[in-house]
């Protein structure tokens, strides 16, 4: 397979070809210095924007020297490992779910409801609101990626795009509660709903909150990466995804696949919006979340779809997410400064799976190989 | 098809416009054109003929710069030209439209037609453009609307579209890849005449087809072409149908020596299709009223130019296709739209075509491919959990017995050769289950000598293990080698099925071309 693009003025001609075989270690290597190359090229634009590149390097591994910072790096990792991890489903079946924030932000909304009812007598009881919060969170964010999901297998829809539109209808469908019917009446006006009781909280005795996420996360990157490797279920997605010919051939159910792996994107990406609320600001607010859903978008790709590369990766974001709240305090830089870096990852990683999957050839014309 | 009529009398004037000579063009395991000589004529309708992957395609590719060939000389009105890309061909005046449209179809019609056209300029002027669109569109009696977008234009209509393209930028050379492929009768009524009109205006016009009747009635030259070379040459009106689909599919048919197993006593039969019409993709039915039984231990191969059905008949059998009516028996049981891991649970094993696009996932490893069809079965795997070491262990048998070349059962299956993705298919196919019937559809397609005589191998001893084996083919030899009994098919129908000892090229031939049937033949 050649594709071929002329440089005429040059006199160059630039060749792609198609790898035969794409190893492990020159998969890992070539992630691993296309992520070295955009923290480079972040540096340079903040060093050019007067700030000092240095200094900026300096505080994101601040963040891993003390132990304060590490809780609040895992802490702030928590919801993307857990829509990272969900999302790993929806792509491995080659549904490209981007709607991971607004299936966090029903969670959110799905929990915050059931606190609320508790609140006002009608609930489970205390020591239920905990299974009744993940239930519903869980249950509200798998339904809402559903939507989409059923939309494709019944019209074709690109998911791409139903994804993408239902986020803004739940950030809105938020946004609306806790402004109006949800606002919290003893919250001095403020655009807030009532704060979760400690009951809601994934808490084991013994260990700071930070240490149970990473066990909670910890035990569902390790199951999700057994149901890949050794379910009918994860193998069957697997296949629905690197190819829908051998799949129908091979008789997978394609649309009830679809539709399990999709609700269990959505079901992690509404457990990881319970969080958010439950642990990390303790109430839902507007803008209760910065993307988490975004950031585990890139995440799973840079972790490449394997759980405990994803798992990595996300830790990454945290870090950058925790930087980013020090250097804001520290020297003033804005919070768009972090992000530049995450979408430097991000084109990172795509330039990566271009590099690993071709061979650049560059040929001088009428002449041998350049380089 | 109205044969002659629409065709001026004239014969092609002797300049010509195009002369390949000698084309060479090599890829990766094929040679697509081996020592090529083509010339096109000012004024004729030139149809090239082949089946699929005998060449056309590419030669014509080459003739507009996608491809630059190995060897060989191309002159353009009798100068050499080297073309490096579509561009160059363009400027001498060479367009081709292309078999998928290349349209943006949220675009208008005019739109279209003059993007990236150097009369555009900076701010275009619409309405002039319009006009002039209009004025050459009504040339050749189409109705098309330039405001229109042409995303909601009919197949026909945006075949003009591509045509306009050409025509704006002063084509006269037209190369039109299997043009009808997507047209319904009446538009390719409509298209033919308008080839007939272009020629009239001195325009050269290359019919790419696999379809002798489009041959024959629209073109002036024919030439054939079969697995990368020219076979014919000639006038339209001295070639007989029977020497184009001889040309086409097949050589000496009495030079073929015949594996079939000879007379059996009772015959058993296996599978039993009555009266099955299966839709096509475009919404035209593709199997119409199809009947046919095939026995244990026989080989009934289907053959036929390609295109004719038989793709859709095997994937309706095989449960990847839903029949619109009709009966599909095999053993007894109706079997019409059941899924294909049912019909695999039955004993009805399959080989795709396209191995590597339908049999197996390139990316993941060979045991996981042999794993494919059989996944959710004991002792692949048990309550959902897959049971890894007996796949490998049968995976490992597989390659053992059906000499798959590979380094281990841990390779990617991509990365394996076409014979050898063909036979871990057939390994997996046969490994797992024990068939009933086995369905192959073009099992030795691009497969090298060794590879193909592997996989007759197979089939042939699989017969004698009382299978029955249902086998599409449109290489007319292997049919020969291998039937017991041939299956004709054209237009969506089995105009007859002979036994192999009464195959002739005569008959074959008239039911391959024109879909006479034996006993109209005889």
């Amino acid at each position: 397979m050649q594709r071929r693009s002329t440089l005429n003025s040059l006199g160059l001609q630039v060749s792609f070809e198609r790898r035969a075989e794409i190893g492990t270690r020159f998969s890992i290597s070539v992630t691993l210095g296309m992520l070295i190359l955009a923290f480079l090229v972040s540096g340079l634009i903040f060093q050019l924007l007067g700030f000092s590149a240095p200094q900026i390097y300096r505080s994101f591994f601040t963040t891993l020297t003390s132990a304060i910072m590490l809780e609040e790096v895992f802490r702030r990792s928590t919801p993307i490992i857990l829509a990272a991890i969900g999302l790993c489903y929806s792509y491995r079946m080659g549904f490209w779910n981007i709607g991971a924030e607004g299936q966090l932000y029903l969670g959110m909304i799905a929990a915050t409801g059931v606190v609320i009812l508790q609140k006002a007598g009608i609930g489970l009881g205390e020591e239920l609101l905990l299974p009744a919060v993940a239930a519903a969170s869980m249950l509200a964010g798998g339904v809402w990626s559903l939507i989409p999901a059923l939309l494709r297998i019944k019209f074709g829809a690109n998911e791409i795009i139903t994804t993408l539109m239902l986020n803004y209808t739940a950030i809105l469908l938020a946004d609306y509660l806790i402004h109006g019917p949800w606002k919290d009446p003893a919250g001095y006006g403020f655009a807030q709903t009532v704060a979760f009781p400690a009951s809601s909280k994934f808490m084991i005795p013994g260990v700071s909150e930070a240490i149970t996420y990473l066990m909670i996360v910890g035990v569902i990157t390790a199951l999700t990466y057994l149901v890949f490797r050794f379910t009918v279920f994860g193998f069957e997605s697997r296949v629905l995804g690197l190819n829908i010919f051998a799949s129908r051939y091979a008789g997978v159910p394609t649309a009830s696949t679809l539709l399990r792996g999709v609700f269990i994107s959505g079901a992690l990406a509404g457990l990881a919006g319970l969080i958010v609320v439950s642990g990390l600001i303790g109430r839902m607010r507007p803008g209760a979340s910065p993307g988490y859903g975004y950031h585990a978008i890139i995440a799973s790709m840079l972790g490449g779809l394997y759980p405990p590369a994803v798992f990595m990766s996300s830790i990454l974001f945290g870090m950058l997410l925790t930087g980013g709240d020090l250097l804001q305090a520290g020297i003033q830089m804005p919070k768009s400064g972090v992000e530049i870096i995450m979408a430097l990852i991000f084109l990172a990683t795509i330039v990566a799976e271009f590099v690993k999957r071709y061979r650049i050839r560059v040929l001088r014309l009428g002449r041998g190989v350049v380089a | 098809m109205d044969r002659g009529a629409e065709k001026s009398g004239h014969s092609p004037s002797p300049s010509p416009k195009v002369e390949m000579r000698g084309i060479v063009k090599r890829f990766p395991g094929v040679l697509a054109n081996d020592n090529v000589d083509f010339t096109i004529y000012e004024g004729e309708v030139h149809a090239l003929l082949g089946e699929n992957g005998a060449g056309k395609t590419t030669l014509m590719n080459i003739l507009y710069g996608i491809y630059t060939p190995d060897s060989g000389t191309i002159r353009v009105r009798g100068v050499p030209v080297k073309l490096r890309s579509p561009r160059d061909a363009i400027k001498l005046g060479i367009g081709m439209v292309h078999q998928d449209f290349r349209l943006i179809e949220a675009h208008t019609v005019v739109e279209n037609v003059f993007l990236n056209h150097r009369e555009l300029g900076f701010v275009p002027n619409w309405r002039s453009l319009e006009s002039r669109l209009e004025e050459l569109a009504s040339n050749y009696g189409w109705k098309l609307n330039p405001r229109a977008r042409v995303g909601g234009l009919s197949p026909g209509e945006k075949q003009q579209v591509e045509l306009l393209k050409l025509l704006v930028r002063g084509a006269d050379i037209l190369l039109l890849d299997e043009p009808t492929s997507v047209l319904t009768p009446i538009e390719t009524r409509m298209l033919f005449k308008t080839m007939r009109r272009m020629v009239e205006d001195g325009k050269s016009v290359v019919l790419i087809t696999h379809k002798l009747s489009e041959a024959l009635s629209v073109s002036d030259r024919i030439t054939v072409m079969r697995r990368g070379r020219v076979v014919l040459t000639r006038p339209t009106s001295e070639v007989t149908i029977e020497e184009l689909s001889i040309a086409m599919v097949g050589t000496q048919i009495e030079g073929v020596v015949s594996r079939a197993r000879g007379e059996q006593g009772e015959k058993e039969p296996i599978l039993k299709i009555s009266n099955l019409s299966v839709m096509g993709d475009s919404g035209v039915l593709a199997v119409r009223d199809v009947n046919l039984t095939v026995y244990r231990g026989e080989i009934l191969c289907i053959a036929g130019v390609s295109g004719n059905g038989q793709v859709e008949l095997v994937e309706a059998i095989t449960g990847l296709r839903k029949p619109l009516r009709g009966k599909i028996i095999l053993n007894g049981l109706d079997i019409a739209g059941a899924s294909p891991r049912r019909l695999f649970e039955l004993g009805l094993s399959y080989i795709p075509p396209e191995g590597k696009k339908w049999g197996i996932v390139p990316e993941l490893s060979i045991y996981e491919n042999v794993a494919l069809r059989v996944i959710r079965r004991q002792p692949y795997s048990r309550l959902g959990m897959i049971k890894w070491e007996s796949i490998i262990k049968t995976a490992q048998r597989v390659v053992t017995e059906f000499r798959v070349d590979a380094s281990s059962v841990k390779a990617r299956a991509g990365s394996l050769s076409g014979g050898n993705v063909q036979r871990l298919i057939l390994g997996r196919e046969l490994t797992t289950s024990n068939p009933l019937l086995l369905v192959a559809a073009y099992p030795t397609k691009g497969l090298d000598i060794a590879a193909t005589e592997q996989v007759k191998r197979i089939l042939l001893g699989l017969r004698d293990e009382k299978v029955g084996i249902l086998m599409v083919s449109e290489d007319l030899d292997e049919v020969l080698e291998l039937s017991d009994r041939i299956a004709v098919m054209y237009g969506g129908r089995i105009v007859g099925v002979i036994k192999r000892s009464e195959a002739s090229a005569e008959v074959l031939g008239s039911m391959m071309s024109r879909g006479v049937p034996v006993s109209a033949a005889a």
